[in-house]
């Protein structure tokens, strides 16, 4: 039971984490439906800048705010100068462009940084809860991490919900040209889109960086859960992306605790098949008629 | 109070619109008629910024907004309600509602807006909350032009809104738009395949055949001309 409460908790943690990015992800493919591969390159150069200020004295809040600012400005730079040009153009342009930019982050990364890992201090302590005499896996750490990846995706919720701005994102990325027609700047909301993605992904590489250390491979394994997250969720779906995260950061901690730590790539995999066997378009996914 | 000289639009080799001239005058509706494929969407799409003109000139008020974007045009004071509705689906009948609103600067009249487009379209009403892909063809035709004229448009470009419509229905738009335009002053460019509704409401008709205006006359005088009728309207 114990163990149970554990991965339940660790599965928890780790799962706000993927949908986080899941979440990047959704934000970016609703509003200018793209894939964002360079996602993870992205929130690898914005954990390095934070990693920077912390070696040079920087408190972890003035490193996580360094971060998001970071995210915000490269989320909006990389929508303005490199995906305008590939808007409403074939899919495969933007794949190779944010494939691009994913090669040349993680090159420049590289560089700058060298490739050893460096390890990222965590915000709070990492010694488990104790309930009752025994001392739980789940650390004060881990809890912040859940309630701040819930906080902002509600923050984002709200935002989406009940703001003009919201609205006006929503109408750019469900209809465009009747945006457009009533006055909404489609462009303007589409950098907004890339810039909100990319501080939340940067937001999700400083909340990992104490487990996975920070070198410009380190995220990879993550992306490709949050990614996987994503999907599940329907790709075009917010809260998709939450229920995916949460979801899969589950079913791979049971997996990885009951089964052995070396199946949990093959997990997500199964997972993957499975939701997309039953629901083709996700779970939150509107099925959508295609002519042929 | 919309002028357009020489207009011409091409998609690639196509000329869908072949130098047309045409003067709307302010607080009237003039309907353009003409097959499918004889440039009336385009002209409309060209006024409103969609679609960019290879040569000519549209001025609203004096004022030349040929090569705007739409974002601006409909800041100038020309709403567009398009082909097809341009309903958005997944938000609700108020925030469709809100959107046509945005582009204003005063919010709070924006409010008042709402107020006022649910006294003119009473059965938006009791459907504020719902999204907008659950109503029907006519209710979905109401809320296209209840959003549109959120923006307090001076000019209202129409393009098909008979499309698809029960009569009486299109009795209920045709009233509306007599309404608009004889209590608000509102001036009214429609586009219409279905000739007799539009000559019906419209002071004036221009009719257009393969990218050239070949006929523009009042409305009267239009629906008695045996050659226009038969040659281009079928009635």
């Amino acid at each position: 039971m114990v163990q149970f409460i554990d991965l339940t908790l660790a599965g928890l943690s780790a799962g706000v984490v993927y949908a986080a990015i899941g979440l990047a992800l959704v934000l970016i493919w609703r509003a200018t439906r793209i894939v964002n591969f360079a996602q993870g390159g992205m929130l690898m150069i914005t954990t390095f800048l934070a990693y920077t200020v912390i070696s040079d004295g920087g408190s972890y809040w003035l490193a996580l705010a360094v971060a998001i600012a970071a995210g915000l400005v490269l989320g909006a730079v990389v929508e303005r100068v490199l995906i305008r040009p590939v808007e409403n153009k074939p899919p495969l342009n933007a794949v190779v462009v944010t494939f691009g930019l994913l090669v040349l982050l993680q090159g420049v990364a590289g560089m700058v940084f060298g490739g050893t890992p460096r390890s990222y201090p965590p915000a709070f302590g990492i010694r488990g809860f104790m309930v009752s005499g025994r001392r739980l896996l789940f650390t004060p750490n881990d809890l912040w991490v859940v309630l701040v990846v819930l906080a902002v995706m509600a923050g984002l919720a709200a935002v989406f919900r009940w703001t003009p701005l919201g609205l006006k994102m929503r109408s750019a990325a469900f209809a465009p040209e009747v945006a457009r027609l009533l006055g909404v700047r489609v462009g303007r909301m589409f950098t907004v889109g890339w810039a909100l993605a990319a501080a939340v992904g940067a937001l999700a590489g400083v909340l990992i960086a104490p487990d996975t250390f920070v070198s410009p491979n380190a995220f990879d394994a993550t992306l490709v859960f949050g990614f996987t997250a994503a999907v599940i969720g329907g790709l075009d779906s917010p809260p998709g992306a939450v229920v995916g995260g949460v979801s899969l950061g589950l079913v791979l901690s049971y997996v990885s605790g009951y089964l052995g730590s070396d199946v949990v790539g093959l997990g997500a995999l199964v997972v993957l098949v499975i939701v997309l066997m039953v629901r083709p378009n996700g779970l939150f996914g509107h099925a959508t008629g295609r002519r042929v | 109070m919309l002028d357009i000289a020489g207009l011409t639009v091409e998609y690639g080799a196509i000329r869908a619109l072949d130098s047309v001239d045409l003067t709307v005058a302010e607080g009237s509706i003039t309907a353009v008629l003409g097959a499918n494929g004889a440039g009336k969407s385009t002209l409309l799409r060209t006024i409103s910024g969609l679609v960019g003109a290879a040569a000519g000139t549209i001025r609203l008020l004096d004022r030349k907004i040929t090569g705007r974007s739409p974002e601006d045009v409909v800041r100038q004071g020309i709403a567009h309600v398009p082909e097809g509705r341009g309903m958005i689906d997944e938000l609700t009948v108020d925030e469709n509602l809100r959107l046509g609103g945005l582009c204003r600067v005063d919010r709070t009249r924006a409010r008042d807006g709402i107020a006022r487009m649910l006294t003119l379209f009473p059965q938006l009403a009791s459907a504020r909350n719902r999204r907008a892909e659950t109503l029907s063809g006519g209710e979905r035709q109401m809320l296209a032009i209840a959003r549109a004229l959120m923006s307090r448009p001076r000019l209202l470009l129409l393009d098909e809104p008979s499309l698809g419509l029960a009569p009486r229905v299109i009795a209920d738009i045709v009233r509306t738009l007599r309404q608009l335009r004889d209590d608000d002053g509102l001036t009214i460019l429609l586009v219409e395949q279905n000739a007799a509704t539009a000559l019906s409401v419209a002071d004036r008709a221009v009719v257009l055949n393969l990218g050239r205006k070949v006929a523009d006359d009042n409305a009267n005088s239009l629906a008695a001309d045996d050659r226009v009728r038969h040659a281009y309207l079928g009635m």
